[in-house]
């Protein structure tokens, strides 16, 4: 969408500009909120300034200090934490995004009006999740490290002790991760994906051979660098990294969230499940 | 005049592009191309996730009233930006700006709501996050 507003901003001339200057900034605003902020358990502790400030409509300062560590050592990645909202994987990452000829084509033909799974309540999968608006909460203890979404209250949860993936386990809509510490930097690899879901809002596509590779390091009390790494050969050429910054959100908890409850636009038939059938 | 109202149709395209609190693709459901603007009386409003929704009685043009439902964010994330059930009442004169449904009548999808004073009392756009 930024990408359409400012093509369309450089073919206008004068008499429109201010107004669509105004346009733009809305896009750009829009956009930086997103970046914006969360907390949690294990979020405050360590020598830093209290927990958080503000928070309602906007002001919110996450707590100042170094990284916190666990009881057990490790850095402490525990706490409800705000992710910038990435429903256009192509402007996070600088796009175009390297396609292969399917990958193209997957994304080409992609319209949510002709099926749309999270529309339906099928989960969104962990890239949507973890790159989506609402809050998730992170709890580490020395063996498991667990997401809770709040969206749709789901979660997932995976051994962070160094073992393997099992190659037994059903192709799934989250995939499955295995976690490893490189240093103060917690690796989470997932595959065994079931290729139904996207990468994001837009609808930018990934296969079943889809690999993701997570990065998280507790840069201070109040913020975790994340890197993203998709590699996915029958989708593109080349692996696509995206980089972020979560902000801890001491202000918030985590709330229940039924997607079935009142999804009016489905259950009304305005939005329709896709037809997996014969589908992969 | 014309020009103003394209610009200002597109950026509230672009606003809606980029909407926060939709749980899935708003293109499945609405049209971004087509915005609207409703004048009426609060009816219900139905504060359950994954979406809010208004109901409303607007005036239509031969003096009958046009009964309207627009979708808002998740309840959730409008309560973390500071907007509550409690912002607005049943019988409050509102004006709700949003873009329609592409294959319904009088839905919509809701980006602000305001008071007869101005003051934005829900939205999905702004806020916390």
């Amino acid at each position: 969408m930024a990408e359409r507003c400012s093509a369309r901003l450089k073919a206008r001339v004068n008499p429109m500009k201010q107004l669509l200057i105004f346009a733009g900034a809305i896009c750009l605003t829009i956009g930086l909120i997103a970046q914006q902020p969360p907390g949690g358990p294990g979020a405050g502790k360590g020598a830093g300034k209290g927990a958080g400030k503000g928070g309602g409509r906007g002001g919110y300062q996450p707590p100042e200090g170094p990284a916190p560590k666990t009881s057990w050592g490790t850095p402490d990645l525990n706490g409800v934490w705000a992710r910038p909202y990435i429903p256009d994987i192509e402007r996070a990452t600088g796009g175009p995004l390297p396609y292969t000829e399917w990958g193209k084509k997957q994304f080409e033909t992609y319209n949510a009006e002709d099926g749309d799974y999270t529309g339906s309540c099928l989960p969104t999968g962990h890239s949507r999740s973890i790159g989506g608006p609402d809050p998730i909460q992170i709890m580490l203890t020395p063996n498991h490290m667990a997401f809770l979404y709040e969206q749709n209250t789901w979660f997932k949860v995976f051994p962070i002790d160094g073992r393997p993936h099992n190659p037994k386990k059903v192709p799934t809509w989250f995939g499955d991760s295995v976690g490893h510490w490189d240093g103060d930097t917690m690796v989470v690899d997932t595959t065994n994906f079931n290729g139904l879901t996207r990468i994001d809002t837009n609808g930018h596509p990934h296969s079943d051979q889809l690999h993701t590779i997570e990065r998280f390091t507790r840069t201070d009390l109040g913020h975790i660098a994340y890197q993203m790494t998709y590699e996915d050969p029958k989708t593109y050429t080349k692996p696509v990294v995206s980089d972020r910054t979560f902000i801890l959100r001491t202000d918030w908890e985590m709330q229940e969230y039924s997607c079935e409850e009142n999804n009016k636009g489905f259950i009304e038939g305005r939005i329709k499940m896709p037809d997996y059938s014969g589908k992969k | 005049m014309k020009r103003h109202l394209t610009a200002l149709t597109f950026a509230l395209g672009c606003w809606s592009g980029t909407s926060l609190w939709a749980h899935h693709s708003l293109a499945a459901e609405f049209d971004q191309k087509k915005p609207v603007s409703l004048t009426g009386i609060l009816t219900k409003l139905d504060w359950r996730n994954p979406h809010a929704w208004i109901y409303m009685d607007v005036k239509n043009a031969s003096g009958g009233i046009d009964k309207w439902e627009c979708e808002l964010g998740s309840p959730n994330a409008m309560n973390r930006a500071g907007f509550t059930q409690e912002s607005v009442k049943i019988g409050d004169e509102i004006v709700l700006d949003g873009i329609l449904a592409k294959k319904a009548s009088n839905i919509c999808s809701t980006r602000t709501v305001k008071a007869k004073d101005g003051r934005t009392v829900l939205s999905q756009t702004e806020g916390a996050r």
